[in-house]
């Protein structure tokens, strides 16, 4: 009798702890999966509540997003043809593991989003200026959830600044002034975290209509405000791979508007050498692979604009 | 008297066996239960998954309506309208595709005064479509005036629908 007692607990214990186990595990996993797709329906949402941002007709917009628990922003970007950008999202979970792996990657083809490789925090600040090559091109989006400081910045960006209104970008005059725990901004000195270098001595109204942006070691080119902030905005690997995904998108708008000049020329509106410049601008935007040649392009893109400005029936 | 005791010890194993093998049969039929609820369960799932998918498509679809419009590749020179010339133009520039994706079609309807169908991009499929009015312009030109020529349309952008398979 106390045998068959004993055998009977043991065997209650091992079927008792295989279901408690299986129980645990089958938990455990379901509240994983359950993270997942949560942080996969968020990159989701995030990528829809971008959308809008774009649709303004003002040269440049400021908005913020409010996550319901801190949040991490994972960007990678891939470059071939019109290329995408991969958003993910982890959220900070109260229980077990604070940080899980990243939800599915939500991709993106026709935005072009400036920020860290990684971005944590509860705020997310989008800001969103138009990039012109002479013709809209598209809407940058920058994405940060770090406070910026801009000391001594040029009249244009510190207006600029002034009228977005937004509270994590800082306007002073001496780096001191600057918040605590703020990414300093220097122009023309190198005593900030990021500093921008201005290029442009002939034939501009200011030396920092293009030039250079220094990361520590890194440094890359811009050509115009929009790219400027994209520069100080976001890492270099993610800035030199948009800009790629950028050139290819002139270099298809270019194509689409020889075939508008086609179409006007063929109801008797001349458009004169607008299709030959415009063929200009697509090989060289086509041909570059860095940032390094932009002020190239802009000498392409000025005479695009002024062959454009002669014409009567204008197709930009 | 081993006789006696010999069969009380036989009939007390297969009391035992009988209660090991109730017990087994009971697991059993609880294992088949639960997987029986876990099918259950991961089938409304799934079916709410796609359901969240289809509403987050539709949101897309109904803020890409008004992205498209204000596209380089779509919007006019002057105003909020979509200009003719482009679109029909966009149609002989390949790599447009991949900006595409996610959407199975974007066409255009003009409604007055004309009746006539654009097809800037389709892929093939019947999904759920939405569509919003705009006005569709061309530029003309007659001696040396140059106006736009404008017609009401509509914009229809499908997109692609989640099922289970």
């Amino acid at each position: 009798m106390r045998a068959q007692m004993s055998f009977n607990w043991i065997f209650a214990i091992v079927v008792g702890a295989i279901i408690i186990f299986l129980a645990l595990f089958f938990a455990s996993r379901y509240l994983n999966i359950e993270r997942y797709k949560y942080d996969s329906e968020m990159a989701d949402k995030l990528a829809i509540l971008l959308n809008p941002l774009e649709t303004s007709f003002a040269s440049s917009t400021a908005t913020l997003i409010e996550f319901p628990v801190e949040t991490r922003i994972s960007m990678q970007c891939k470059h071939e043809g019109i290329g995408r950008e991969e958003l993910r999202v982890a959220t900070k979970s109260p229980t077990g593991d604070a940080w899980q792996e990243f939800g599915a990657a939500q991709s993106i083809h026709n935005k072009y989003i400036f920020s860290n490789d990684i971005e944590e925090g509860k705020t997310l600040y989008i800001f969103s200026k138009q990039f012109k090559m002479p013709f809209d091109i598209a809407d940058l989006i920058y994405a940060t959830t770090s406070n910026y400081c801009f000391v001594a910045p040029p009249q244009g960006v510190g207006d600029e600044i002034r009228d977005l209104n937004a509270s994590q970008m800082q306007l002073a005059y001496r780096k001191s002034e600057c918040r605590q725990k703020s990414r300093t901004v220097c122009f023309g000195n190198r005593n900030c975290d990021i500093n921008v270098y201005g290029l442009c001595y002939y034939g501009c109204s200011d030396l920092y209509e293009h030039g250079f942006v220094q990361q520590g070691d890194e440094k890359v080119y811009y050509n115009g405000d929009a790219l400027m902030y994209a520069a100080i905005f976001s890492k270099s690997e993610l800035y030199e791979c948009n800009i790629r995904r950028l050139l290819s998108r002139t270099s298809m708008l270019s194509r689409l508007y020889i075939e508008k000049t086609k179409l006007l020329d063929a109801r008797g509106c001349t458009t004169g050498k607008l299709s030959s410049k415009l063929l200009d601008l697509n090989y060289n935007a086509l041909s570059l692979v860095s940032s390094a040649n932009m002020v190239m392009l802009r000498d392409k893109a000025k005479e695009v604009e002024n062959a454009n400005n002669e014409i009567v029936c204008k197709v930009f | 008297m081993q006789t006696t005791r010999l069969y009380a010890r036989c009939s007390r194993n297969k009391s035992a066996q009988l209660q090991i093998q109730e017990t087994a049969f009971m697991l059993l039929a609880l294992a088949f239960l639960f997987a029986l609820m876990f099918i259950f369960y991961s089938n409304f799932q799934v079916k709410q998954l796609y359901s969240e998918k289809n509403r987050l498509q539709a949101e897309k679809a109904v803020t890409l309506l008004q992205k498209i419009e204000t596209m380089p590749e779509f919007s006019c020179l002057k105003g909020n309208c979509i200009d003719f010339d482009k679109i029909i133009s966009i149609r002989n520039v390949s790599g447009y595709d991949a900006l595409w994706k996610g959407l199975s079609s974007i066409r255009i309807v003009t409604i007055y005064p004309n009746r006539s169908i654009i097809t800037v991009y389709d892929k093939g499929r019947k999904d759920i479509t939405y569509s919003g009015y705009v006005p569709l312009c061309k530029t003309q030109y007659k001696e040396g005036y140059i106006w736009q020529d404008c017609d009401l349309a509509k914009l229809l952008v499908s997109i692609e629908e989640a099922k289970a398979t």
